[in-house]
């Protein structure tokens, strides 16, 4: 079958040909800048994300850095004083368990001793009032406490006692 | 049902203009053939035609095919024209098989030119390469079919005037010859229903 066109089809298909390409290489163009500008866009974006993080980084360095030399600088102090104090205490504890043992003949007996910060309560027996008033005038561990209060006193029916006191110690 | 898709071409509207009147086939191609959408002749007046039955009456001929376009809706469609076969020179060259397409439109063209001389007639023309059997034969058999450009010029403002987009204009020999077979169609539509049955050209 002979296909013949008189109609000058060539021109119109070169024509048409160039204006296809014309519109392909524009849409290429459009389609590539409009990724180069989403992809920017992207970018753009993710730095803008990216500095908020690392002020939000830097912010939370400082602070921890801020708190880091306060919590350094208040620990040191807390450290020598309350390291003072325990060793006063250790040193005061120590003298009074010397004089407690350098008494030997002391009419009585203590049954607990303990401590409530600078207060140290003893608990004990004796055999009369005059055993106990002895011992808490003669007593050479009183000269570590700044004073001294009987808190009960119980009296046995075979005379005997059951005392507590408490002494306060002098200050560190 | 082209015109439910903006994007879809509307079908080739095949037109043959005779002195027996202007002969106007809309097919649109289905998967089984082709489906009729329009059909009909547009009696001309004798006074558009000369002698030797060539068109000399272009205004009256596109008011006349202007009114049945606008009737049928069919403004914006692309045609397909027959000539008659007296219309047109049908020729055979031998021509070197190695020529690229341009080439061998160039060389057409100088024959068709020479063979005016001395008036250097100016020619549309188109051609198809036969198939050869010898690979090595040094001559290929060209067929060339030309009509002046003057004349086919005007057919193709009047087509176009009348709201028509002409793609194709062929030999209503050939159209005939691709209709054999139509069925139940009127001889005088014959050759507009063969031109109708070309494909609708990219362009």
């Amino acid at each position: 079958m002979v296909e013949i066109n008189l109609y000058p089809w060539r021109n119109e298909l070169r024509q048409y040909q160039e204006t296809v390409t014309k519109r392909l290489c524009w849409s290429a163009l459009f389609l590539a800048m409009l990724c180069s500008g989403g992809i920017e866009g992207w970018l753009w974006r993710q730095g803008s994300l990216a500095n908020e993080r690392i002020m939000h980084i830097h912010d939370e360095i400082s602070q921890y850095a801020q708190y880091e030399a306060h919590l350094h600088a208040g620990s040191n102090q807390l450290s020598i004083a309350e390291l003072n104090e325990r060793m006063g205490r250790l040193a005061q504890t120590a003298q009074f368990l010397s004089l407690l043992h350098s008494e030997p003949d002391a009419d009585l007996c203590f049954s607990t001793i303990t401590r409530k910060d600078n207060v140290i309560l003893f608990s004990g027996q004796s055999r009369s009032h005059a055993d106990l008033n002895k011992f808490l005038h003669q007593w050479m561990a009183a000269t570590l406490f700044t004073d001294i209060h009987i808190d009960e006193i119980t009296e046995h029916e075979d005379g005997s006692l059951h005392f507590r006191f408490q002494g306060t110690e002098n200050a560190v | 049902m082209y015109k439910l898709n903006p994007f879809r071409a509307p079908p080739l509207l095949g037109l043959e203009i005779t002195p027996k009147g202007a002969a106007l086939v809309q097919l649109q191609k289905t998967r089984r053939g082709f489906h009729l959408l329009h059909a009909t002749t547009i009696p001309l007046p004798p006074e558009l035609f000369n002698d030797e039955t060539a068109i000399t009456g272009f205004d009256e001929l596109s008011t006349l095919i202007t009114d049945q376009v606008n009737r049928l809706g069919l403004r914006g469609s692309p045609a397909a024209i027959c000539m008659p076969q007296r219309q047109v020179r049908i020729e055979k060259y031998w021509l070197s098989p190695e020529l690229s397409d341009e080439e061998m439109a160039a060389d057409i063209e100088v024959i068709l030119q020479q063979a005016t001389l001395p008036f250097q007639e100016s020619f549309s023309f188109d051609f198809t390469r036969m198939q050869s059997k010898d690979r090595l034969a040094l001559k290929q058999e060209v067929f060339v079919v030309a009509i002046k450009t003057r004349y086919l010029s005007a057919i193709i403002d009047c087509i176009e005037r009348a709201g028509l987009k002409v793609k194709i204009v062929e030999v209503d020999t050939f159209a005939r010859e691709r209709a054999q077979g139509a069925p139940e169609m009127a001889p005088d539509l014959l050759a507009a229903y063969g031109a109708a049955m070309r494909e609708v050209p990219a362009w």
